[in-house]
């Protein structure tokens, strides 16, 4: 008990720095997953190239290159901003394919009789398509967001102090390594609970 | 009187491949015309063109007297696979298109969907969405969605073929309804029984080409052209069923 009280508060807050990263990568992942989707569809090299590098190369590679080989480049990234921005490409790559996913489940027949009552582009855009499309993507953006909380315990390689890193400090200052790493789990366990009530909350 | 519909020498042509050749067709108002005839034979491809969904290489296709455009409400068609929104109920896919179409105020389309509903026997169900209803129950609120619209033509290809024959009777009743009350149509169907019956012509097409049109006395009484009898000989020799057999 004297453990958890000692560990908790600042395991705490370093687990604050866990989800603010991690929220703000899945953000930008999902705002740069709609251009990077929709030049996947026209099959755009650059859009092709993209998803191919983020989703093939390790993401710890990725926030090595971003935080120690730019510099060699002249781009000296502060640690987090390297690590948010890697975070956020990364995860990207795989919305682009989830939300490619998503509207390819739009049965065609639907967006035709849409077509036919004189539904405009952009009606059946925001109508029809978007929700369909949104309800479909759902579970795998949760899963997607729920891998980018996990994967964002990698960051601690460029010196943040996140939620593994404390855990690490605190295993290695007070020589118990087992509560100090069950109480990280059990922390990380909680917020992707959270995550996943928040997606079952809402009406399918 | 005339003709709500007109097709002029409607030709479609995918690369080399000639799908309709030449195709001409007034439909008077009122008219239930049913067009028959083997598969590939361009039916659909037909109905398509009509509402244009498919691009015409040739002719052309006036409903009243005006070139028809896609969503311009003068053509409405029911699809075999129904095409209804998932994410809305059965009341909202039939509201959809007056509120945002039509600029109709929410109450008033909601009350003109239940009233559309209500015509096609599910005036109950407008809560529920696609998937909590039958096959047949999905038609009818497809037929519901397009009669609310109010076009000038409606357009059912092949309404009835992704149901089971007791879902088939449901879909056909309403059609027939509809018909009878003077809804003009064309019908793209297999229920060979169904289209003798409604139809006050039918269309028998094969290769793109029209063999034969005619009040459907002369094409199922056995005065049809060659073509058509192989048809209809083999389809009858399929659905007739004896204990014996």
């Amino acid at each position: 008990m004297d453990f958890i009280a000692e560990a908790l508060p600042p395991m705490l807050w370093a687990a604050g720095n866990t989800v603010w990263i991690s929220a703000v990568g899945i953000a930008l992942g999902l705002v740069l997953g709609v251009p990077i989707a929709v030049g996947c569809e026209a099959r755009r090299a650059w859009a092709l190239t993209y998803v191919s590098f983020f989703r093939g190369v390790p993401l710890l590679i990725q926030l090595m290159l971003a935080y120690y080989a730019l510099p060699f480049l002249g781009i000296d990234l502060p640690a987090w901003f390297a690590a948010t921005a890697t975070l956020g490409l990364c995860c990207a790559a795989y919305m682009a394919e989830i939300i490619r996913g998503g509207f390819a489940l739009v049965q065609k027949g639907g967006l035709e009789a849409a077509r036919l009552l004189g539904l405009t582009p952009r009606q059946i855009l925001l109508r029809i398509r978007l929700p369909i499309a949104l309800q479909a993507m759902r579970p795998a953006v949760i899963n997607e967001a729920i891998l980018i909380v996990k994967a964002s315990s990698l960051i601690s390689v460029v010196g943040i102090l996140e939620l593994t890193r404390s855990a690490q400090a605190i295993a290695s200052s007070t020589f118990e390594p087992l509560p100090a790493y069950a109480l990280c789990g059990a922390i990380y366990l909680a917020m992707n609970l959270l995550l996943m009530m928040f997606a079952r909350g809402r009406p399918a | 009187m005339n003709p709500v519909l007109q097709v002029r020498a409607l030709e479609r042509r995918v690369g080399d491949v000639e799908i309709l050749r030449r195709i001409s067709l007034d439909v008077m108002p009122g008219e239930a015309i049913g067009v028959i005839g083997p598969s590939g034979s361009g039916k659909s491809s037909l109905l398509r063109c009509i509402a244009g969904l498919d691009p015409i290489s040739g002719g052309d296709v006036l409903v009243e007297g005006r070139t028809a455009k896609p969503g311009d409400g003068a053509i409405g068609m029911v699809f075999q696979q129904f095409n209804l929104w998932p994410h809305l109920t059965a009341r909202d896919n039939v509201a959809l298109a007056l509120k945002v179409v039509r600029g109709m105020p929410a109450k008033d389309a909601d009350a003109k969907a239940e009233a559309a509903l209500t015509k096609v026997g599910l005036g109950a169900l407008g809560a529920r969405k696609p998937a909590a209803l039958s096959g047949g129950q999905q038609q009818r609120v497809a037929i519901a969605r397009t009669l609310a619209m109010e076009p000038r033509v409606l357009l059912f290809d092949e309404p009835t073929a992704a149901l089971d024959p007791e879902l088939t009777t449901e879909v056909l009743d309403v059609i027939r309804t509809l018909a009878a009350s003077g809804v003009t149509m064309l019908v793209v169907s297999h229920e060979m029984g169904f289209v003798a019956s409604l139809s006050t012509r039918v269309v028998f097409l094969d290769h793109g080409v029209v063999v034969q049109a005619a009040p459907p006395g002369e094409v199922f009484g056995g005065g049809g052209e060659p073509r058509v009898k192989t048809f209809l000989k083999t389809y009858l020799e399929r659905v007739a069923w004896t204990k014996d057999a």
